[in-house]
């Protein structure tokens, strides 16, 4: 019996990024050195902890999960949607200012270099073309439709997976932390209703064959210890989440407060060729989960979900905004290495091994 | 902003991007849509039949051409099994067939057609098809269906079967097919060709067709292969051509150009057939033909020299016979006692028997030789007759038969030589008073039959032997020679009563009951209707009376030219003879006769030259000058009236002729 394990992407940054991070408004990029130096450090100590497929801690994604691909671009301006957070801070968004839309980044590029120093299988996360789409501003864009904006978003996005998958990526997660967060804003479901379908655009335009290798991660979100929605019913979430066409859903678990409904929820909504890394440790939680604790998660899970279509992971990033601190990079290898470790116990305990 | 617009805001942003996720997404599925009609399209319009399958081999689509050849509509073969929807058998042992869409389902990969597959549709109709499936592949490779494609091949299993039946006839054919390039290069070679020519198909495919053409005919291939370029056909060409160990073979070829489907020629098919056994036999019997050819104008040769000696026998015959009956017609003037009637009597008769003998050689000469002419007239069929039965009557009253003669009722008119036929029954009643034992009976019996009149000639007398029938009047000729029988004669008496008969247009047939028993010539020959006019009715003229003229005999035959003398002088004419051409004109220049009696044939200066230079003269040309020959052809004739003669006589001439001529041509003159 094996069960994967995998994480969802991103890692604290090294100090010595952080601090050119910080200095960054003022003395411009950090040094590629720097991004290098950290990008081989997390894959040295992923591939420490024993994980089987690591990240590159998206060291080089600035400034966040959410908007790597558009920073910078002349024509967004910064005073977009504010994403407001439980702990009182909020994120905000760029604003598309004219069209084209195009991306100025593509997380292939990050591809590149994680693979120059990884000797595991290497994930890479990607923004879902519906958290992207809150770009483009309530007046439409003279000369620039909206559906026009749409249709180069799915290109772009498009672009974007295939270039991971045809470099070698071990798996694509497209990160749909605001899945949830649409239903905190619209409660009707109607606007999470209109992200599935964005989505699901996107991936019909991959086969089958490809989308084996994409999943999609949804979480309340985690920023500095705290999330946007996790006042969120699931069950309001996951019936859509499970209607994305895609066969890995990495779902954040361990921060719910009643895992066991959530559970059944996925059990109920599972497709025979779906498989579902349910979250083992949270990255919020300052606390390391022991081994133990992971082992009997995953043996929880197990109860809902056959076990041959079960995985484990991280609930969420441990610093999707690269200025956050709120969590050390060892606390986060600690995590991980027990993830792995208490998924291997799982594994054990099932009669196999992780 | 407070926060709380913040979030109206944003919801209504995310709400006008469901809205235009929405059209997006509606306008995705719209092509999709579109792209699905356009396949359906595709597949419905394509010439192939088409089925598609799911994995399960399932139908899940077939387009038009498929609905026909299977028989099946798509509404009902959607979700069967393919094999119930495309049912197909091997040709020739009938069991089924390996369905190709099950196996690319199986195998995942593409599957070719299977030879001698028969498809076999809804209502049992079998047809020959082609087919090939592949395995539907989703984007990342997984089979999630297959896609079978076949066609309709009757049309190219037929034209197969016909090229191989063509294929097995050149094969079997022991005429050589051979097929060549324009530029003469060898690419077929049936076993024909082996068979013929010596060489292997591997001894002469790609080699130039020249091999086997002799070296002094090589510029026949240039001009073939000229022709083939113009897209001409080569039929029967008979040439020679080498085989592999040197052997040259009469050939006789047929060259067709080779077309491609656009027209343009590429090549040419011949086929050779062996004619070293035509050929000889053909010149075999060409110079058989040439032999035989040869032989039968060396026969004719022969035969118009037997014709030539016959005549020119027959002409010198009877110039001797000339002096001899004016002898005996002077006789007859001058002397008038008993004994001397009787020996007159005798010789007449011996002479008219010999000169009946000379004319009827001669004249079967000139039947032979097409040379005897006709003087038809108006004649009655009882004048002829008349004619006849005198001239037979001495032989018929010699043998003491009684002769019978019948009659029509009323006259009957001929278009005839009055001379020649009377010769004809002349002939057959001398023939059966020959041929008739003493005291016999001889009937000749004329009637109308139609537009024709028959004669009969019938005798008591020995008859003809079956065996001898056929051939009764063949020339020379005789029935029961061998008998002893003393009937004399030449022979030809039959022969030309039969070239006479014809002449007339007529027949003649013998019909015997056998050896004593007697004989029957039935003569047939047309009659002028019996509405012929009084002029076609006028019967032979009356000999006027001869008044005295003033004559030069003028013959080179001295005793012919002074017994004539004698006679037209003992009949009141002053008479001067001349022996030749010269002597004549000198005589006619000092005597002026009235009339000159020419000799053609003369030594020193012709008949005909001696009367061309009197004509010349003054005195000359008044004169009544009449040819005298032993030739009376109608060529005879136009030479002598060109010469400047007023008339012909054949010798020996008998006074009445000559009477009759100076009568007419005293009337043309208007004396």
């Amino acid at each position: 019996m094996t069960i994967p394990t995998e994480p969802i992407g991103s890692i604290p940054r090294p100090q010595d990024l952080l601090a050119a991070l910080v200095r960054a408004p003022s003395d411009g990029p950090p040094p590629d050195h720097l991004y290098d130096e950290a990008i081989r450090d997390t894959i040295a100590r992923l591939e420490g902890t024993g994980s089987p497929v690591i990240t590159d801690g998206e060291q080089r994604k600035y400034h966040n999960f959410w908007t790597y691909c558009v920073e910078g671009l002349s024509n967004t301006a910064p005073d977009g949607f504010r994403i407001p957070f439980a702990a009182g801070h909020v994120r905000r968004m760029p604003r598309l200012t004219a069209g084209p839309f195009r991306y100025l980044h593509h997380a292939d590029e990050y591809l590149d270099v994680a693979l120059r120093y990884a000797r595991r299988p290497v994930k890479q996360a990607v923004i879902s073309p519906s958290a992207l789409s809150l770009m483009y501003p309530p007046t439409e864009i003279p000369g620039y439709p909206r559906e026009q904006f749409l249709d180069d978003l799915l290109r772009e996005h498009e672009t974007e997976v295939r270039n991971c998958l045809r470099k070698g990526a071990h798996c694509v997660q497209i990160d749909f932390t605001e899945g949830r967060l649409a239903l905190k804003i619209d409660p009707t479901g109607r606007l999470l209703r209109s992200f599935i379908d964005l989505n699901n655009l996107a991936l019909d335009r991959f086969s089958p064959d490809d989308r084996r290798r994409i999943g999609v991660h949804t979480c309340p979100g985690g920023d500095r210890d705290s999330t946007h929605s996790a006042d969120v019913d699931y069950a309001n979430l996951l019936p859509a989440l499970f209607e994305l066409n895609v066969e890995n859903f990495y779902v954040a678990l361990a921060g719910e407060p009643n895992r066991e409904r959530v559970l059944k929820i996925i059990r109920d909504q599972l497709q025979p060729h779906h498989r579902v890394f349910v979250g083992v440790v949270a990255p919020i939680d300052p606390r390391v989960e022991t081994p133990e604790e992971v082992r009997d998660r995953a043996l929880e899970a197990t109860r809902y979900i056959p076990a041959d279509q079960l995985g484990t992971t991280d609930d969420c990033g441990f610093s999707p905004f690269c200025d956050d601190t709120s969590t050390t990079r060892d606390t986060a290898f600690a995590k991980i290495r027990n993830r792995v470790l208490g998924t291997a116990l799982a594994a054990a305990a099932l009669g196999g091994r992780a | 902003m407070t926060e709380k617009d913040e979030e109206r805001l944003l919801r209504e942003v995310a709400l006008q991007n469901a809205a235009a996720i929405q059209a997006v997404r509606q306008r995705a599925e719209q092509e999709l849509a579109a792209e699905r009609e356009r396949l359906r399209i595709t597949l419905a319009s394509i010439g192939d039949a088409v089925i598609s399958t799911d994995v399960e081999g399932r139908v899940t689509f077939l387009n038009g051409v498929a609905e026909t050849l299977t028989g099946w509509p798509h509404a009902e073969a959607v979700g069967r099994p393919l094999p119930e929807v495309f049912r197909i058998v091997n040709e020739h042992t009938r069991r089924p067939a390996g369905n190709p869409a099950l196996r690319a389902l199986r195998e995942g990969v593409v599957v070719g057609l299977g030879n001698h597959t028969v498809l076999v549709a809804r209502d049992g109709t079998e047809r020959p098809i082609d087919d090939s499936a592949a395995p539907i592949r989703d984007q990342a490779g997984g089979t999630v269906g297959a896609v079978l494609v076949f066609r309709d091949v009757t049309d190219r299993f037929r034209a197969h079967e016909t090229q191989a039946r063509l294929a097995a006839i050149v094969n079997s054919s022991d005429d050589a097919i051979v097929s060549k390039t324009l530029d003469g290069t060898v690419t077929s070679w049936n076993a024909g060709a082996e068979r013929l020519f010596g060489y292997t198909p591997a001894e002469v495919v790609g080699r130039s067709i020249t091999l086997i053409i002799p070296p002094e005919r090589l510029d026949e291939e240039q001009t073939i292969l000229a022709k083939l370029r113009r897209g001409e056909r080569i039929e029967h060409f008979e040439t020679v051509r080498v085989t592999k160990d040197g052997r040259r073979l009469d050939i006789s070829l047929t060259i067709s150009p080779i077309h491609n489907p656009e027209g343009r020629v590429i090549g040419a098919s011949k086929i050779a057939r062996d004619i070293t056994q035509r050929v000889r036999a053909e010149r075999e019997l060409r110079e058989s033909e040439e032999r035989l050819r040869a032989a039968l104008e060396e026969l004719r040769e022969s035969d118009r020299k037997k014709d030539d000696f016959i005549a020119i026998l027959a002409h010198e015959l009877r110039n001797p016979l000339a002096p001899v009956r004016n002898g005996l017609q002077k006789m007859q003037l001058a002397a008038r006692s008993p004994e001397l009637d009787r020996t007159h009597a005798m010789m007449t008769r011996q002479l008219g028997h010999m000169v009946r003998m000379l004319d009827d050689l001669l004249d079967v000469s000139r039947v032979g030789r097409r040379k005897m002419e006709l003087c038809r007239e108006t004649l009655l069929l009882a004048d002829v007759v008349a004619s006849a039965v005198e001239t037979a009557r001495p032989a018929i009253e010699a043998g003491g038969h009684e002769l019978h003669v019948t009659l029509p009722d009323g006259p009957v008119y001929l278009d005839a030589d009055l001379t020649r036929l009377a010769q004809v029954f002349a002939n057959l009643l001398s023939n059966s008073a020959k041929y008739t034992d003493r005291g016999g009976t001889i009937w000749l019996t004329a009637s109308r039959e139609g537009g024709d009149v028959v004669v009969s000639v019938r005798d008591t007398g020995v008859g003809i032997p079956p065996e001898s029938l056929p051939r009764i009047f063949d020339m020379f000729s005789q029935v029961d020679r061998s008998s002893g029988r003393a009937t004399g004669g030449l022979g030809i008496g039959l022969a030309l009563v039969k070239g006479l008969t014809e002449m007339h247009g007529g027949t003649v047939t013998a019909a015997s009951a056998g050896p004593g028993r007697g004989s029957e010539f039935i003569v047939r020959i047309p009659a002028l209707p019996d509405t012929a006019s009084d002029a076609q009715r006028a019967a032979a003229a009356e000999v006027p009376a001869l008044r005295q003229r003033r004559i030069l005999v003028v013959d080179d035959n001295r005793d012919s030219g002074e017994s004539m003398a004698e006679l037209l002088q003992l009949l009141g004419n002053e008479v001067a003879v001349a022996y030749d051409g010269l002597e004549a004109v000198e005589r006619a220049a000092e005597f002026r006769p009235e009339v000159v009696l020419m000799d053609v044939g003369m030594p020193r200066l012709n008949g005909l030259d001696a009367t061309a230079r009197i004509r010349a003269e003054p005195w000359g040309r008044s004169m009544t000058v009449i040819a005298l020959t032993g030739f009376g052809q109608a060529t005879d004739r136009v030479h002598s009236k060109a010469a400047g003669c007023d008339g012909h006589l054949v010798k020996p001439v008998s006074l009445a002729d000559l009477q009759k001529l100076l009568a007419e041509l005293d009337s043309a003159k208007g004396l």
